[in-house]
């Protein structure tokens, strides 16, 4: 992953109020961080608190179809799937979409379609009727693999679900499914946006398999988004084989990563926006950063990061206590040691760029390896 | 002053346990909040009247897990103020604790002794 990759992302996500792609591990815990992460910023949007429940409840069913769908092919097959494991909730305008990916075994394809045609081919009182019936059949629901899920979410989300298969070998295929809720708004600027195909899921997916993205958000940086991100983060990482240090550094780096965003973008209709990336590569993590900062910030900004980037690591250690004996505070509570700290834990110099964009702002991000 | 100052821990935040009489102070957990200095002006208030009339013996324990770079500077501020009390030639100590395995916060307690003149332990637990 590159700084470009960076910009890139952002730009595709640039109309969502929030856009969150995670791959790994999805515990009941994890879920749960991710609802609250959602839920935040669904509320801080001004939306109705019944499309909330309602997004909620498909995320829910999104989970346990791809913890449910891996979980048998792990056990049939013997290896981890944890990797294709994916998901992505967007948010534009008043709509909102919520995509998974998982692999299943292509013996299962031919019923899985028909089962989603159904359901589709349903107005919503045949769906309704459909699940009771499943719901009072004991015979079926056995699996928890009746479709009962399927249905809750068409139900829940009240448009056609979409899906797509695309091969991975003879015996497995990466299977998508997206669900969208869309808004009451009308005139939104954001209904040029209204339909996202599946395709563009699939393509995020793509990008996050080969540069081993962990987790993609876009939206608002305050504290109360940024806890539970760390929450998910910590635990995706607790189940993988790291030694502590290299934990406690990713964990060190990425708080002071999404409190520099918290702090330095522009603020805009109350939103201190940001595009946050997390990816794994080796041993090593990349953690990235891009957020707008106005344009006569750059100059100063540019000089900080080249000055670190001159100072070696003891350089970088006497630069970070002299600062911190320096009885100075800086503007609302920042100890302008937060980039010294992230430079002297990274592996390597930063990587930094700032890209134009519009008249009075600039991209700025930010790639720091770990 | 309050003899007892308490502040309870939170996913953010640590917990803050100071006892004037007994001269003992305990900083514990994570310390990650956005902007530090609003959660620790308490603490230097009640620390900053403390040291008007400090018990015989002071003793700081810290036990943390993570913290971040602006509580860091905090913390600084609260070592320092010991470092005064203990130029004045009371008993001050300040006592590190750090995890097995702990490496970072082990060395970030050892780059803090170094930085002060004031008996400082780094203990494992």
């Amino acid at each position: 992953m590159v700084l470009d990759d960076l910009y890139s992302t952002f730009l595709t996500l640039k109309n969502d109020n929030l856009s969150f792609i995670y791959q790994g591990d999805f515990s009941d815990d994890i879920t749960s961080k991710i609802i609250n992460l959602s839920e935040y910023n669904i509320s801080n949007i001004g939306e109705l608190s019944k499309m909330k429940k309602k997004v909620s409840l498909i995320m829910v069913e999104c989970f346990q179809n791809i913890i449910r769908h891996g979980d048998e092919i792990d056990k049939k097959n013997k290896f981890s799937t944890t990797h294709s494991r994916m998901f992505i909730a967007r948010n534009i305008g008043s709509n909102h979409y919520i995509t998974s990916a998982n692999l299943i075994e292509n013996e299962n394809i031919p019923k899985l379609k028909e089962k989603l045609e159904k359901i589709n081919s349903l107005s919503k009182e045949e769906l309704k009727s459909l699940y009771m019936e499943i719901l009072s059949n004991e015979d079926i629901s056995e699996k928890g693999g009746a479709g009962l899920g399927l249905i809750e979410m068409a139900r829940k989300s009240g448009e056609k679900l979409e899906y797509d298969f695309t091969t991975f070998n003879d015996k497995l295929s990466y299977f998508y499914l997206q669900s969208k809720i869309l808004g009451t708004e009308e005139n939104n600027e954001a209904q040029q946006y209204l339909h996202i195909p599946i395709s563009i899921a699939r393509n995020f997916h793509l990008k996050v398999i080969s540069w081993n993205i962990l987790m993609v958000y876009k939206g608002d940086f305050s504290q109360s988004s940024i806890l539970p991100m760390l929450k998910m983060i910590e635990n995706n990482m607790s189940n993988q084989l790291d030694e502590l240090k290299v934990k406690k550094l990713v964990y060190i780096a990425l708080v002071e990563i999404l409190q520099n965003i918290s702090k330095h973008s522009k603020e805009v209709g109350g939103f201190r926006e940001g595009i946050f990336l997390m990816g794994q590569k080796n041993k090593s993590y990349v953690i990235s950063s891009g957020n707008l900062i106005t344009n006569n910030e750059v100059p100063s900004l540019k000089k900080q990061l080249d000055y670190l980037n001159s100072l070696d690591k003891s350089g970088l250690n006497e630069f970070y206590k002299s600062t911190l004996l320096d009885g100075e505070d800086t503007y609302n509570g920042g100890a302008g040691l937060g980039l010294i700290d992230i430079a002297r834990e990274s592996d390597g110099k930063l990587e930094y760029n700032f890209v134009p964009f519009d008249n009075n702002t600039s991209f700025f991000s930010l790639i720091v390896r770990v | 002053m309050e003899n007892i100052l308490f502040i309870e821990e939170t996913e953010e935040t640590p917990l803050i346990k100071f006892d004037a009489e007994k001269g003992l102070m305990e900083i514990s957990g994570r310390s990650l909040p956005e902007n530090a200095s609003s959660f620790f002006e308490p603490v230097h208030k009640w620390m900053s009247e403390y040291l008007s009339s400090p018990a015989k013996d002071t003793v700081m324990n810290l036990k943390l897990e993570y913290f971040n770079s602006s509580s860091a500077k905090q913390l600084m501020q609260i070592i320092l103020l010991l470092e005064q009390l203990h130029s004045k030639s009371y008993n001050v100590k300040i006592c590190w604790f750090y995890s097995q395995s702990d490496e970072l916060i082990e060395s970030r307690g050892r780059e803090l002794k170094n930085l002060v003149n004031i008996p400082f332990e780094l203990t494992q637990f």
